[in-house]
């Protein structure tokens, strides 16, 4: 009989007490009146049993070892133990002894190998990292041998005005190091006229400025001594030395003129460093046709005055309707010439009152004045000027012109069709040309056919039309954007408003040479700021130089290096607190010599001194025909009252067209009459959009805080490359050699670098820093020493080196040794032993070729010495030329000649600099000069493209000059007063007052109304008060 | 009250064995080395985890006075030293020796059919008790022998009464169906 197995389970669980008193009562006695249930139970018990013994697990007597006595803390009064324990109890079997003593002696001979290995892992590796560092000490000794020097200057040193060179000096492998530097100017006898010795900075950098008031010969030269330890450096740099140049601007009583009229000129020639006119020049004056061939001139010179020169031309009948170029210039070599645009309207149209042509106006009559002065200025004999010849005309067309352009820089694209309003998009990639996939800013302007700045809204897309970019240009026809152009992708501008289907203007291409593209990051800057700008490469390592301009002289210059072409490198260019206004930055590629000049840039610098001219005594509104008193006071920036050279030209307009003096069209309407207004006004008003020629020329002169930041920032940025365009000319013109003279003078359209008439009084003087490091030579140097230390290794290097080498295969070997007899192994030993070993065969491995450790860090780019003028023969002949390898620049590369007028001081840098150079080399650089010179003088597509879209029409309004006065004193106190009558007609009359001092510019512009009584509400109130 | 079929030469009221530690140990070898097999899986480590457990109780002897029940105590400390081993027995490694090597002692002389019949039955016996749960494993070792009250057992393991009776219960019904089969 069986029962359940839930019985089963109870029955279990009697026995081993898990039930409760009574259920287990009351199964007790059922087992005992149930024979069955207690069979089952006897089953239980003996299941029981089978656990139990289940549980147990049978062993013969095990010997358990208990620790020796003196370890066991007996408890006070209580004995464990029946007799002392014995070490090793009775019945322990001899097999468990014996494999106890196995394993102590297993885990002794382990902890052995452990600990030999590891300390000779640890030895060896002590011993090759001490190779090491004693390798790398020796050749941080070898570098430390080779001092490398980089110096950056002006390669033409101007007198009166001071010149920084820049001086860097490392260790062969890039290490800062600072070493003291010696530099000494001696003239070209030998003679010592000005030293300097400073310490470089702790990153090896220092700059140091010759003063402006040291006396410079014609030539010099610049002694470089680096000297760290007992290394040393020493080079020559021969300089240049111009004559202090004076800046001159020309100023006239308007822009439009009729034949037969008088032109009132007025021309301020300041120093261009300092700003001052403490010397007299004789100045004439010449106008020119958009060739460059002169069609008038005045008879004398004319002495400055404090600067200031001042006559009148009368205008020819027989002068074509045009635009026409004004220059002042002087025999004298001192100054740098001014130009200034006229419209010139052949015969008398319309209802112009031509009865004034031949009246001189108020104030001053011409020639000159002076009225307000003791002294008038004087006039001398006629001087013929050299080299007055005119040029051959330019045979250029609208077409060519199109082409030249997009070749390099700007492009300009003119479209239209007699249905749709007829525009010019002109576009100027910041740097001058785009580079490939690079982030380029881009500048454009638009203008209407007649000039007009033109407001428009569209895309660039490209090849495939897709949209790209959203453009727009603001109220003066300029705007800009930013696109990273590919390399033979066409990118075009769609223009959406005005409304122009189907028109498009194309971009200029990316160019694949082009590596670099800079952006500034403020086109206007405070005075004493820093130029900050940002270099992007395609190239990493190129070796860079960037050099700032201003008054084209070379202000600042500084290497920069780009080691990512992934993150733009940030420069921080620091400037003279005197180099102001609008100041060029240009990037040079220092890869080959001479540099190549990669971007260009302008940028406005704000001066730290001005002149703020303030009108008392104005009133909106005047009657015909009365008399106008304005009381003129001059003040610096601190406010204080300073005696002031002033020059004033009133100037209404008349004709049948004139505008309504509601409707007069000035540049800044915002501000009221006696606001002081910018010469950047005067630009953007009269001129249009001016170009690049007309900022460099006026320079410094924009000397007021211009009103609007931005607007400024955008017409710096929407100008053409100057000094590219000039380093590429020249370049073309050296590679075709002399056989192709002739073709470049028929042709020289297509390789102008700027508008011919402006090219006549060109001043733009291309001239790269001069710059010398002897990194080339020093590696050469270094490599040989290497090989020289490679070759004569010491007993010491070389132990280390065999056991840094073979000390990780022997250890390699030991361990494997011990696996392989069964002594001990395990990753444990493997561990250690492979990681010791392969350290130690990298550094046997290059302890035995030294060259291993030779860094090659991105900052060591070499950059090819470039010293212009360099007089190498009289270098050798003093015993301090350096290695040709210094001098990699072996074309001469001449300074192009500004003018006729310059000719003979060109002549004798010429001279200078024929004394040292290769002659075929060099007689072909000085030919491309003179192709230069030539090209120069070409005409300027932009006057063709506005005469084709009839900007020069008869219908422009004429203008009468009521006041001209080109030099009033304000006197010590500077305050004056000036007094004119006004017309008797209604008219808008433009007062404009230029003003300058010792060292500060400044000027004001405003506009009278003049009106009938009736006309104005306002002229009612006006007299009412 | 005592258990039939559990042997009784450990039995000790008194937490001082008559023969000191070491015969605690020689008379409750079978038992100790039992659990300790049972509770590590392998009877070489099970024999190191005895020797250790009595280290131990020798160590800490001091503390026997204030003992109540050494038997107890004694199977507290080897229950740890086995959760010890346990912890660790992925450092030793070892091959272990086959328990059927050490029971070279036949708990009863009886004939050879019922021999071999009683030791498939505890051959069963003891692969079901390995697959027990531990916590299991730990109640059912403890009070195979009936030595141990329940409250002792909860004290040496330190959880509540009824859980080791319920662990118990759970341990015998699944040694129950593995006797059956």
């Amino acid at each position: 009989m069986t029962v359940d197995p839930h019985t089963e389970q109870k029955l279990l669980e009697l026995i081993y007490d898990l039930l409760p008193e009574a259920e287990s009562a009351e199964l007790r006695s059922r087992i005992a009146s149930d024979p069955a249930l207690a069979e089952a139970y006897a089953q239980a018990q003996t299941a029981a049993g089978l656990f139990a013994e289940a549980a147990r697990l049978h062993a013969p007597k095990l010997a358990l070892t208990p620790p020796t006595t003196a370890a066991v803390p007996a408890a006070a009064g209580v004995s464990l133990l029946p007799g002392p324990p014995s070490p090793v109890p009775a019945g322990v079997p001899a097999k468990a002894a014996a494999r106890k003593q196995v394993d102590s002696s297993r885990r002794a001979r382990n902890r052995w190998a452990h600990l030999v290995v590891g300390l000779a892992a640890s030895l060896l590796l002590a011993i090759s990292l001490g190779g090491y560092w004693y390798h790398r000490g020796q050749l941080a000794e070898i570098a430390a041998e080779h001092l490398r020097v980089i110096v950056v200057g002006p390669a033409v040193v101007y007198a009166e005005a001071p010149a920084e060179f820049h001086v860097q000096t490392t260790s062969v492998t890039g290490d800062a190091m600072s070493a003291q530097v010696e530099l000494t100017l001696y003239s070209s006898e030998g003679k010592r006229l000005w030293a300097h010795h400073q310490k470089c900075d702790d990153d090896g950098r220092l700059t140091v400025g010759i003063p402006a008031d040291v006396k410079l010969p014609p030539r010099a030269r610049l002694e470089v001594l680096a000297v760290h330890r007992d290394k040393f450096e020493r080079f020559d740099m021969p300089l240049a030395v111009e004559p202090a140049r004076y800046l001159t601007r020309l100023w006239t009583d308007r822009s439009q003129y009729r034949t037969g009229e008088l032109v009132h000129c007025r021309s301020v020639s300041m120093n261009r460093w300092w700003q001052t006119a403490e010397r007299a020049f004789p100045v004439r004056f010449q106008l020119r046709d958009d060739s460059g061939k002169v069609v008038s001139e005045t008879p004398l010179e004319t002495v400055t005055t404090r600067g200031v020169a001042a006559d009148a031309l009368r205008l020819a009948a027989s002068l074509p309707s045009g635009q026409y170029v004004l220059t002042a210039s002087s025999a004298e070599g001192a100054i740098v010439p001014g130009t200034k645009r006229i419209d010139i309207m052949a015969g008398d149209t319309g209802s112009a009152d031509s009865g004034d042509r031949n009246t001189s106006p108020q104030g001053v009559a011409a020639p000159t004045g002076g009225s307000a002065l003791a002294s008038r200025p004087a006039l001398v004999q006629p001087h013929a000027l050299a080299g007055s010849q005119p040029p051959a005309p330019a045979q250029t067309s609208s077409d060519t012109q199109a082409s030249a352009f997009s070749e390099q820089g700007p492009t300009k694209a003119e479209h239209g069709t007699s249905a749709r309003q007829k525009m010019l998009v002109q576009f100027f990639p910041e740097g001058g040309v785009l580079a490939p996939g690079l982030e380029n800013r881009v500048y454009l302007r638009a203008v209407t056919a007649d000039g007009k700045p033109l407001r428009i809204r569209g895309r660039i897309v490209d090849s495939a039309d897709n949209r790209l970019v959203d453009v727009q240009t603001g109220e003066h026809g300029l705007g800009r954007f930013s696109i990273a152009p590919r390399v033979g992708q066409q990118y075009r501008l769609k223009i959406d408003s005005p409304q122009q289907p189907d028109a498009y203007f194309a971009l200029p291409p990316a160019m694949a040479e082009q590596k670099a593209a800079i952006s500034l990051a403020q086109g206007v800057v405070d005075a004493g700021s820093p130029l900050e700008f940002t270099v992007r490469v395609s190239k990493p390592g190129l070796p860079l130089v960037a050099a700032a301009y201003n008054g084209e002289v070379l202000v600042a210059q500084q290497p920069v290096v780009v080691t990512d072409e992934t993150t733009p490198a940030s420069a921080s260019m620091p400037l003279p607190a005197q180099a102001s206004g609008v100041i060029r930055l240009v990037l040079y590629d220092f890869s080959s010599a001479p540099p190549r000049p990669l971007a260009e840039r302008m940028v406005y610098r704000r001066p730290s001194r001005w002149l703020d001219v303030q009108l008392a005594g104005v009133r909106k509104h005047y009657k015909p025909g009365e008399t106008v008193e304005i009381s003129v006071q001059t003040t610096n920036e601190k406010g204080q009252h300073v005696p002031a050279v002033l020059g004033i030209s009133a100037v209404a307009e008349r004709g049948p067209s004139s505008r309504t003096p509601s409707a007069g069209g000035s540049f800044d309407r915002r501000h009221p009459v006696d606001k002081v207004q910018t010469p950047l006004a005067e630009l953007l008003n009269e001129a249009g959009l001016p170009d690049g020629r007309q900022l460099v020329s006026i320079d410094r002169l924009l000397s007021e805080s211009p009103t609007d930041r931005d607007t400024l920032e955008l017409l710096l940025g929407a100008q053409p490359p100057v000094y590219l365009k000039t380093a590429a000319t020249l370049a073309e013109a050296a590679q075709r050699g002399p056989s192709q003279d002739a073709q470049a003078q028929r042709s020289p359209a297509q390789m102008s670098p700027m508008p011919g008439h402006l090219a006549a009084t060109s001043t733009v003087v291309f001239q790269p820093p001069a710059l010398y490091d002897n990194l080339q030579r020093l590696r050469e140097q270094y490599d040989a020493r290497l090989r020289q230390y490679q070759a004569d290794r010491t007993r010491l290097l070389n132990t280390l080196t065999t056991i840094s080498f073979f000390g990780g295969l022997g250890l390699v070997l030991l361990v494997a040794m011990l696996g392989v007899l069964r002594i001990v192994s395990g990753w444990h030993l493997w561990a250690p032993a492979v990681g010791a070993t392969v350290c130690c065969l990298i550094i046997g491995a290059v302890l035995i070729d030294p060259s291993r450790l030779r860094p090659d860090g991105a900052g060591l780019v070499a950059f090819a010495s470039y010293q212009p003028t360099a007089d190498k023969k009289a270098l050798q002949e003093n015993g301090r030329g350096q290695d040709q390898s210094d001098q990699p620049g072996k074309a001469e590369q001449d300074r192009s000649i500004p003018s006729d007028a310059h000719r003979e001081r060109g002549q004798q840098n010429n001279a200078f600099g024929r004394a040292g150079a290769t002659p075929g080399l060099g007689g072909a650089v000085r030919k491309a000069a003179r192709q230069s010179e030539e090209l120069r003088r070409l005409s300027e597509p932009e006057i063709l493209a506005r005469r084709a879209v009839g900007r020069l029409s008869d219908s422009v309004p004429s203008e009468e000059t009521v006041f001209w006065h080109p030099l009033l004193d304000t006197g010590a106190e500077g305050r004056t007063t000036i007094a004119f009558r006004l017309p008797d007609r209604p008219a808008l009359v433009r007062l404009r007052i230029d003003a300058h001092a010792q060292g500060r510019l400044g000027g004001a512009e405003l506009e009278l109304v003049v009106s009938a009584p009736l006309d104005s509400p306002d002229t009612r109130a006006d007299e009412a008060r | 009250m005592t258990t039939p079929g559990i042997p009784r030469s450990a039995a000790s009221a008194t937490p001082y064995h008559p023969e000191g530690l070491e015969g605690a140990f020689v008379a409750w070898q079978a038992e100790l080395l039992g659990m300790l097999y049972h509770m590590i899986g392998n009877a070489e480590d099970a024999q190191d985890a005895l020797q250790e457990t009595f280290i131990k109780c020798w160590r800490h002897q001091a503390e026997l006075p204030e003992v109540d029940n050494l038997r107890a105590w004694v199977f507290r400390i080897a229950i740890n030293t086995a959760k010890d081993y346990r912890a660790t027995a992925w450092r030793r490694r070892r091959r272990g020796i086959e328990p059927t090597q050490l029971r070279l002692v036949a708990a009863d002389e009886q004939d050879p059919g019922h021999q071999a019949q009683r030791q498939e039955q505890l051959e069963a016996l003891r692969k079901a008790i390995s697959q027990l749960r531990l916590e299991e494993r730990e109640v059912f070792l403890l009070r195979q022998d009936g030595q141990l009250t329940y409250e002792q057992i909860a004290e040496v393991l330190n959880i509540p009464v009824g859980t080791v009776k319920t662990r118990m219960r759970l341990a015998l019904a699944k040694l129950r169906e593995a006797l059956k089969q």
